[in-house]
């Protein structure tokens, strides 16, 4: 690990400034969970860590009747997993927390560095140097790629290792970022970007931006939810894939509803035009047998990872007709 | 017997390499490796790494004063790399600074080029380049080309298996320490301190008695340090001698994982036949062992692979041929088997295929074809005390199968998406080394004028409890409580020319010497006793009581003791002890190398979730023979967690390697090996009862290894599972069969054959 100066800023826009100043050189720091086994392994070298954890106000968990529920982006995933609100109205996002890691790795970690960890492709993370760092090829494409993604990728075939990404995005959530002196909202489904369009970033946060709330919408007093994490161990482990179900129905019918999956794709993948089809889908073996033969239906896996599709398909299945 | 040993651990107490207290101007060492797997060193820039603060000395292959050479069995390993790589991770230089952070800093600042040369990583593409570590080995019995014409059915495939991580707890480590007159004194985690003072004395130079090797005790070893221990006790000590200051190295779990050989990948190629009723007539096999760049103890794991090819059964024409292939890997090294699971997975996987064909259970094959006594073994011994049927009868009984098949059936008609499977694996183990000459061991007994006893054996602890079995067996001939009796670490210079502790053999060998030193001392004690109360009738002791014909004498151990130090009685006694009766001849392959065998029959019970690919293991089973258990609570910790560590390679321990070599899975995040909720819902393993071993130490029988083979039937349970959830499915037969191979074979469109 290199030197690195250590600086505690006050406020957000002393944060940020420092951030937009040193683009390269500067990172910011929150749980550290990540950021500290990317130093350690020589991958990011900052010279200025920047703490966002002597920032005072952004750890919290407020929820407003009708309105729905805000999370200060330093919340960490313990205080997630445990709050009662979180509990009874967002139980998937309680499920999700729940499955990231290890306790200690919860304690320590919060919702935002959740969402903007770095790939945990063994290349990316190994002395291999690959196009998302800098390099002149993917390893993963012709090489061991198990663990890659089974569409949206190319030229780099990461998955995003987020759990909460998955469950935020079934829930419409979305972000507040403070950037230039100034706060924007983007929509989830907005901040990641593909590897098409960029590979050596994961999201579409500008030099200095900073995220600071993740806001989900009120959900509707009918709506059922889900988040099933396919893991090899049974603890401590980041998903081969996940999917996270909300949806409403009447009787057996889904009135509306989404799909989100992890584990498959550079981002946290949802697909419109499946979620479309979910209207009138009657939750029996027949229709949703018919609706998940239609999930990735354009994948296109690679050399070892083909297992993926009948995975999250049978996944999806067993959870639909759970809810 | 509780293990006292396991209270320290608990505690926190016990001392391994790491928490050795060193002196004040002690030295650290870390090892700069390559990167690549195969190339020729171009340049080697030193210069920004020596500038650092706080490094003292960057030593490469020119400042060996001894031989570049650690190589044990053939002479093809260098302690650090010359002009070519041979592997990702190999050594090239080591840095010795003030502290292990500054040493690691400054190997980060080495600059190297390679001029890349192809890397080979499959056993089978060196063979077609004929890249052997030595000439093919091949056993055989009858002739298999005259028996194929008798059999109804033949069936021929190939089988799998891949690498495993040793994962001790406690990683290589070693600390060297200069003393007086240019000797050396080497601490090392090692299973084997000879082998270890050989490899210091031919690095450095220095005759072997200038190096005192100790080893106090291990946090796992599992043969991971039995040869490979060696170069990292050598570079310590390379370090110490040079800068003449004590030095250690430790590795961090990363280097350990990148550096250091594994289990042996195997590829198979099997061909089986049987008669009408399902006997066994003829079985040809060829092992592609991947050995890795380096011969290490590849040879001996090649031949434990052929003793045990034919597993628990009995086949009266054999052809076994094994090739041990150099490829761009770490060499690949000893772990609990040695060879033999990889040996026994694939005359399994035939037996799995003929059923298979024959339309009938594996088990039934298995059971008609079990060794019986004095049926020949391939290589030229006979099965002797043979409990291979005993043990599957009373697996059958204990375990009640038949409930369970039934069991099973109804819950496999009753659930679309949950399938159960099921499968036996009987076992057949050959106790000894297979190198006949290592089957020896000494031991050093002291009795100290206070009554205390102090022991020095060969024998190393890694958590496996030979220090308790040994302090049992004295305590047993003294008659005298087990506080009383205090084993000392393995030392050379106190007990020399040592065997490992490894071949599952360190109890029975160490403890017959101890046995023998314990009785002549025992002999000696009572002559004293005889001459003081005046009789020519043997007194005896027993709890510390000195009896004269069942009457007590009113003499005490402590007593007996202090008379014999004044009567100037020597109350020390070393005694050597060889297995008697064994040998092999490696021209002919014939010969009894096996002091005896062990046997035992596992019954493996999962449920497959279909839906996921995911599966529980419900259940692990076993009737083990271990003879009369030395201590049957040591015994059986010890055949659970081989039986798990089984588990682990057969399912879910995967090893990647990037095609130029470097190590993918090089931490626990991407390596899996089982944890307590992977474990079997049960795991009821029991001792073979009416069972004994005149060859073994007290009656025992070895239990290191033999109980890993169990697991093997979780691969052919899970193979059984996926069958009735896809009766079509032909699958390979490879292993570790991991949630995509799984996957892959439930749900991949080839109907027939699922390559996974
Ligand atoms: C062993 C291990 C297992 C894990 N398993 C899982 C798992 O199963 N599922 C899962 O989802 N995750 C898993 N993780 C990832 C873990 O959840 C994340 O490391 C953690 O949530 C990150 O939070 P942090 O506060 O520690 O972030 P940090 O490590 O401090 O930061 C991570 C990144 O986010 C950026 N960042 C942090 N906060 C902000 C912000 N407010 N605005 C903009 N950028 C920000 C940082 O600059 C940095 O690049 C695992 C991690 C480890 C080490
Ligand atoms: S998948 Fe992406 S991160 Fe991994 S090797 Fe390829 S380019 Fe690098």
């Amino acid at each position: 690990m290199k030197n690195f100066n250590y600086i505690q800023p006050k406020s957000l826009k002393e944060a940020s400034d420092i951030l937009k100043k040193k683009p390269h050189e500067a990172m910011l720091y929150a749980g550290g969970t990540d950021a500290l086994g990317l130093m350690k392994q020589d991958i990011i070298k900052p010279e200025e860590v920047v703490n966002l954890k002597s920032v005072p106000g952004l750890n919290y968990i407020s929820y407003t009747n009708g309105k729905g529920l805000r999370i200060g982006a330093l919340t960490e995933l313990a205080e997630i997993a445990e709050n009662p609100v979180i509990s009874e109205k967002y139980p998937i996002l309680r499920h999700a927390a729940l499955a990231v890691a290890s306790p200690q790795l919860r304690n320590l970690g919060t919702i935002a560095g959740n969402l903007c960890q770095r790939p945990r492709c063994w290349y990316y993370r190994e002395e291999f140097n690959c196009l998302r760092k800098g390099g002149d090829m993917c390893y993963a494409f012709d090489g061991q790629n198990k663990y890659h993604c089974v569409i949206g990728g190319g030229p780099c075939f990461i998955v995003h290792p987020s759990d909460l990404a998955v469950v935020l995005l079934a829930l419409d959530a979305k972000l507040t970022v403070f950037g230039d002196r100034k706060t924007r909202t983007v929509q989830l489904k907005d901040f990641f970007v593909s590897p098409g369009d960029d590979y050596q970033h994961e999201n579409n946060l500008k030099a200095g931006e900073i995220i600071t709330e993740i806001q989900i919408p009120e959900l509707p007093q009918d709506a059922k939810s889900a988040f099933v994490k396919f893991r090899e161990r049974g603890v401590w482990d980041f998903a081969v894939v996940s999917v996270g179900a909300v949806i409403r129905k009447e009787g057996s019918k889904v009135i509306s509803g989404k799909l989100a999956f992890g584990g498959v794709a550079p981002i946290p993948w949802m697909d419109e035009s499946l979620n479309a089809k979910l209207p009138g889908v009657a939750l029996s073996e027949e229709p949703v047998a018919q609706l998940v033969s239609e999930i990735l239906k354009k994948a296109e896996p690679l050399s070892k990872n083909a297992y993926k599709v009948p995975l999250v398909r049978n996944l999806t299945k067993r959870l639909l007709l759970e809810l | 017997m509780e293990n006292i040993d396991l209270l320290y651990h608990a505690r926190g107490e016990s001392k391994f390499i790491d928490d050795l207290r060193l002196p004040s101007d002690a030295l650290y060492a870390a090892i700069f490796y390559s990167s690549t797997g195969h190339g020729r060193i171009l340049s080697l820039d030193l210069r920004d790494a020596l500038l650092m603060p706080g490094v003292k000395a960057i030593l490469t292959s020119k400042d060996i004063p001894g031989e570049n050479q650690i190589g044990g069995v053939i002479a093809d390993e260098t302690l650090l790399a010359e002009d070519e790589v041979h592997y990702a991770g190999q050594p090239i230089a080591l840095v010795v600074a003030e502290s292990p952070e500054c040493a690691r800093k400054a190997v980060k600042k080495i600059k190297v080029l390679f001029d890349e040369l192809p890397v080979v990583l499959d056993p089978r593409e060196a063979f077609r380049k004929g890249s052997f570590i030595i000439p093919p080995r091949i056993f055989s019995m009858g002739n298999t080309s005259l028996a194929w014409d008798n059999c109804l059915v033949i069936v021929e495939g190939r089988a799998e298996t891949g690498a495993q991580e040793h994962l001790y707890l406690e990683t290589q480590g070693s600390v060297a320490y200069p003393t007086d007159s240019g000797s050396l004194k080497v601490t090392s985690s090692t299973q084997a301190p000879t082998a270890v003072q050989r490899a210091v004395s031919r690095v450095t130079g220095l005759p072997m008695n200038k190096i005192e090797v100790e080893a106090s005790r291990l946090g796992g070893g599992f043969g991971g340090k039995e040869d490979q221990a060696n170069s990292f006790a050598a570079m310590a000590a390379l370090s110490a001698l040079k800068l003449n200051r004590p030095v250690k190295l430790v590795l961090s779990r990363q280097e350990d994982l990148r550096i250091t050989g594994k289990r042996h990948p195997y590829s198979s190629d099997f061909k089986l036949g049987l008669d009408s009723e399902g006997r066994i007539l003829a079985y040809e096999v060829t092992f592609y062992q991947n050995a890795g760049a380096s011969a290490d103890l590849s040879p001996a794991i090649l031949d434990r692979t052929l003793f045990h090819c034919t597993n628990s059964y009995f086949v009266p024409n054999v052809k076994a041929t094994a090739y041990s292939l150099r490829t761009n890997l770490p060499p690949m090294t000893a772990f609990r088997g040695f060879g033999a699971p990889q040996g026994m997975f694939a005359i399994e996987s035939a037996i799995f295929k003929a059923a298979e064909k024959m339309g009938v259970e594996p088990s039934y094959l298995q059971e008609k074809n079990l060794l019986k006594e004095g049926d020949a073994f391939p290589y030229g011994q006979s099965a002797e005390g043979c409990r291979a049927k005993e043990s599957w009868l009373a697996a059958l009984e204990t375990f009640e199968t038949g409930e369970i098949k039934n069991r099973i059936e109804k819950f496999n008609r009753e659930n679309q998406f949950f399938k159960k499977g099921f499968a036996f694996m009987p076992i057949c183990f050959g106790i000894s080394f297979t190198n006949a000459s290592m089957n020896q061991a000494g031991a050093l007994v002291h009795i100290y004028s206070d009554g205390s006893i102090g022991i020095s054996t060969a024998a190393v602890e890694m958590g496996q409890g030979v220090n308790m079995k040994l302090r049992q067996i004295a305590s047993a001939i003294f008659q005298v409580s087990l506080d009383k009796i205090k084993i000392e670490p393995a030392n050379t210079t106190r007990v020399a020319n040592t065997s490992p502790t490894a071949a599952s053999a360190a109890a029975d060998l160490n403890g017959k010497a101890l046995e023998k030193a314990c009785n002549e001392l025992l002999e000696r004690l009572l002559n004293a006793a005889a001459l003081k109360l005046k009789t020519e009738d043997k007194p005896v002791i027993i709890n510390e009581e000195i009896l004269l014909k069942e009457e007590k004498t009113g003499l005490k151990w402590e007593d007996l003791v202090k008379m014999a130090f004044d009567e100037r009685m020597d109350l020390t006694s070393h005694a050597h002890h060889i297995t008697p009766g064994i040998y092999f001849d490696k021209l002919l392959n014939q010969g009894r190398p096996f002091n005896y065998h062990v046997y035992g029959t596992g019954v493996v019970e999962v449920t497959l979730d279909c839906l996921r690919g995911t599966y529980t293991v419900d259940s692990l089973k076993a009737i083990h023979d271990s003879g009369k258990p030395l201590n049957p609570l040591i015994d059986r910790g010890q055949a659970e967690g081989a039986a798990i560590q089984g588990l682990g390679w057969l399912t879910m321990e995967e090893i990647a390697y990037a095609s130029k070599g470097p190590l993918l899975s090089d931490s626990l995040s991407a390596y899996k090996v089982p944890d307590v909720y992977f474990s079997p819902g049960e795991l009821d393993i029991r001792f073979l009862k009416a069972s004994d071993n005149p060859r073994g130490i007290f009656n025992s029988k070895a239990i290191g290894e033999p109980p890993f083979m169990y697991a093997i039937g979780v691969f052919f349970a899970l193979y059984n599972a996926i069958k009735e959830f896809r009766p079509e499915v032909r699958m390979d037969f490879t292993a570790p069969l991991t949630n995509e191979r799984l996957l892959l074979a439930l749900y991949s469109k080839e109907k027939n054959t699922v390559t996974a």
